[in-house]
């Protein structure tokens, strides 16, 4: 029996728990607060589903992390594999990619609109092995489908990160990793609803200040700037919004409160 | 010098058959109605099929005896046209096996034996290698040898299969051939009857001078032709380079599933030809023919399917037009389907890793030619960046397509392969140098909004102002600008705005601007 064990040891069949770290292939995701609750990173495979509104630094949080998989990929084999956007909510800006260091030549945008179509997208592009990401923005999500992306992945030796809007449907997806996203002024509020290989944990704040200052405020200045509405804005109001193509010299107007 | 004559007697009536038998392979044989094919000038059966000569049809028929001997007749017009491209598909196909052939439109073929003996030293071996390429056609031939081109026609097209090298066999062979069977005139034949010549043998037994007296001039060229005395000017069969083909439906299709099969049988002979030139081929074209008044074949719509990486094999392609024709919509039954394709590239293979090997399926080009195919062009992009301090120009989308593939096809294999290795090494420098040039370029939102929206709740400042103009050399040449470059922008007129980064009550990181009239707009967002 003992030596049958050890066998199945041996063989990697047996999974023990002081292997834990091991589970999951991760990779530095730029943030040591992320890092530090997921393992060591984010996962270099699989599907990571993102629960957020757009908008709030969603994509800044993956931009390191994607960056650094580039990395690793071209001090590997000398060259690098696509990065996809699948139906993004807007235009996406090549500045604020470059911004970012992430090449140009290695972006491939597929804008459908119909989810089946995104989704098949995703699943060709994923198990073509020529992508090393593939971001989707989707809102619903099967278990089946999931599961296809997984293997899919698998295939490609790719991950997949799906952003949804928060409190979706919420099945219990066989997803790999599960964030849930709120807006901060330092940054993201980060929720872990559910990671392979590791518990799910309090959430925790990643803090944006330091790679993105206009963006993000500082601990500090959040205490100063509390309650203080010299900078906020107000909208016209809702009789204006539908003349604000012809408005008149001395209608009433919106602006900035100047301090 | 010997020639071989391949005569195929129901050319256009075998090739729409063996169509027909490949689809319906399980359903009885016998079950086939009998199908005639008519020449329309003449009014009489050129071709028939087995079932017909059983119901007692023959060949010369008119069509009126024919409709009153079988109720079920199945009647095809007679096409010349057709029968030729067939023939060429045929000499296409001998290619392959033999050197010289000289096609005898519209249902004959001669080949030169000769040189080709010293390949295949016997008769048997060569005659065999080509009937193993006419086999999958399914045809009736006549086969007959002869030392000119003509006497090997005389005898297969009188319907009699000779395959000797032996002269005086040959010669016996014709001499009995009545005169009827020469390709004279009417005339000359008649004259040959005033004559009281009724075979061959006795009109080479009178001397050359007379018989020149009594016939014209292009009978006596004939007959020397025929003889060997005159070497007759042939037209040689030239591999063509663009490939063309195509296949008539015996019943109109209207299913997309159906008429996958037809494109396969297609596909397959465009592969056998890319493969034999070891070609690769980045487009081919497709187009369907329905029934129209007056016409069996009018052009329905053409598709064209692109691959990114040149591909030969059938497979590949099928797998492509499958996914080109989920998006099609069919308007009328299909009753013709042609393949053409006009350019190629040479095969050079391609350079992957030897450790490391190919991880997923597909090539990146491969991957690309997919989603274009079953998404359309238009969905497929790349992104690049404009000259321009205006955000909504500063990056815009290209069609994937346009943009790398075609222009990249082009290059020499050589120069692809160097220009691979020049741009991982830049990208890799690019990569490693950091923040070198990035962090000079303006803040802007990674996602811009197709048109600026108004601004309808409450946000707080967090940046800014950042003034942003239309250049003045702009102000003029807007209009112009946007129908050339990016047409999906509409708003081309100068402007003067100050842009904002604001937060929202959600948080969200909007880029909001100030017109000069101080209304508020929110032109992106940063996600």
């Amino acid at each position: 029996m003992n030596k049958m064990l050890k066998q199945l040891h041996h063989q990697g069949k047996i999974w023990s728990a002081a292997q834990i770290h091991k589970v999951v292939e991760t990779i530095d995701s730029g943030y040591p607060e992320l890092n530090k609750n997921l393992h060591g990173g984010l996962p270099c495979q699989g599907v990571i589903e993102v629960q957020t509104i757009n908008g709030i630094g969603e994509l800044r949080l993956f931009l390191p992390y994607l960056l650094n998989l580039l990395h690793a990929e071209l001090a590997q084999h000398q060259q690098t594999r696509q990065l996809v956007f699948i139906a993004p909510p807007a235009q996406i800006s090549a500045l604020m990619l470059l911004q970012a260091s992430i090449p140009l030549e290695n972006l491939l945008i597929i804008s459908s609109q119909k989810p089946e179509e995104s989704l098949w997208a995703a699943e060709q592009c994923l198990k073509s092995g020529c992508c090393f990401a593939v971001l989707l923005w989707q809102q619903l999500l099967a278990v089946h489908q999931v599961k296809r992306l997984k293997q899919a992945a698998t295939t490609g030796n790719a991950v997949q990160i799906i952003f949804r809007s928060p409190h979706s449907v919420d099945l219990a997806l066989p997803v790999s990793l599960s964030l849930a996203l709120e807006a901060q002024p330092v940054g993201l509020k980060v929720h872990v609803k559910k990671q392979l290989g590791g518990w799910p944990c309090k959430a925790f704040t990643v803090d944006m200040h330091k790679q993105w200052p206009s963006l993000t405020v500082t601990n500090v200045d959040t205490c100063k700037n509390n309650g203080v509405l010299s900078n906020v804005v107000v909208p016209l109001s809702s009789r204006q919004r539908f003349r604000h193509v012809v408005p008149s010299a001395d209608s009433q107007r919106s602006g900035v409160n100047a301090s | 010098m010997l020639w071989l004559y391949i005569d195929f007697p129901s050319l256009q009536l075998d090739c729409i058959q063996a169509g027909k038998a490949k689809r319906t392979a399980e359903s009885h044989v016998d079950s086939l109605p009998a199908l005639v094919i008519v020449d329309a000038k003449k009014n009489c059966i050129r071709q028939l099929n087995e079932s017909a000569t059983e119901q007692d049809l023959r060949l010369g028929m008119g069509l009126a005896m024919a409709a009153s001997l079988v109720d079920k007749l199945c009647v095809l017009p007679y096409n010349m046209a057709e029968e030729e491209s067939y023939l060429m598909t045929l000499a296409e196909q001998l290619y392959s096996v033999t050197a010289n052939i000289a096609l005898f439109p519209p249902h004959g073929l001669a080949l030169q034996v000769d040189d080709m003996l010293r390949l295949y030293h016997h008769l048997e071996h060569y005659i065999a290698t080509i009937r193993l390429v006419l086999a999958p056609f399914k045809l009736s031939a006549y086969f007959a040898c002869g030392y000119s081109p003509l006497s090997a026609q005389l005898l297969a097209c009188a319907g009699i299969s000779l395959l000797s090298t032996d002269k005086s066999k040959i010669a016996t062979a014709i001499a009995t051939l009545p005169v009827e069977c020469l390709f004279i005139s009417n005339k000359a034949k008649e004259n040959m009857t005033r004559l009281g010549i009724k075979t061959f043998a006795q009109l080479q037994a009178l001397e050359v001078a007379e018989l020149a007296t009594r016939l014209d001039a292009n009978t006596m060229d004939y007959l020397a032709q025929l003889n060997a005395k005159v070497t007759k000017s042939l037209v040689l069969y030239q591999p063509k380079h663009a490939f063309e083909h195509s296949v008539e439906l015996l019943y109109e299709i209207s299913t997309i599933n159906i008429l996958l099969h037809p494109i396969k049988q297609l596909l397959t002979v465009l592969e056998a030809f890319l493969k034999r030139r070891d070609y690769l081929c980045l487009q081919i074209e497709l187009r369907l023919f329905n029934r129209a008044e007056g016409l069996s074949h009018s052009l329905q719509q053409a598709l064209l399917i692109s691959s990114a990486a040149g591909e030969y094999l059938a497979k590949h392609w099928l797998n492509l037009v499958n996914l080109k024709l989920t998006s099609v919509k069919l308007l009328a039954p299909i009753t013709k389907i042609s393949l053409s394709v006009k350019q190629f590239q040479a095969n050079t293979g391609e350079v992957d890793d030897i450790f490391l090997g190919r991880r997923g399926q597909l090539s990146f080009a491969q991957l690309a030619s997919l989603l274009v195919n079953k998404l359309g062009d238009e969905k497929v992009l790349r992104m690049q960046l404009g000259n321009d301090h205006r955000a909504e120009f500063a990056s815009h989308y290209l069609p994937f397509m346009s943009h790398s593939v075609i222009s990249d096809a082009v290059v020499t294999p050589k120069a692809i392969k160097s220009k691979q290795l020049n741009s991982a090494k830049a990208m890799y420098k690019k990569a490693t140098s950091k923040h070198a040039f990035s962090d000079k370029l303006p803040l802007r939102p990674s996602f811009i909004l197709p048109e600026p929206e108004p601004l309808l709740s409450n946000v707080s400042i967090m940046h800014g102002p950042e003034r942003i103009e239309t250049a003045w050399w702009e102000q003029s040449a807007g209009q112009y600008r946007n129908n050339e470059v990016n047409s999906t922008i509409s708003q081309g007129h100068h402007y003067q705005r100050d842009y904002f980064i604001a937060k929202n009550a959600q948080g969200q990181c909007c880029w909001v601007y100030r017109e000069e009239k101080n209304q508020w707009y929110i032109h992106g967002y940063f996600s």
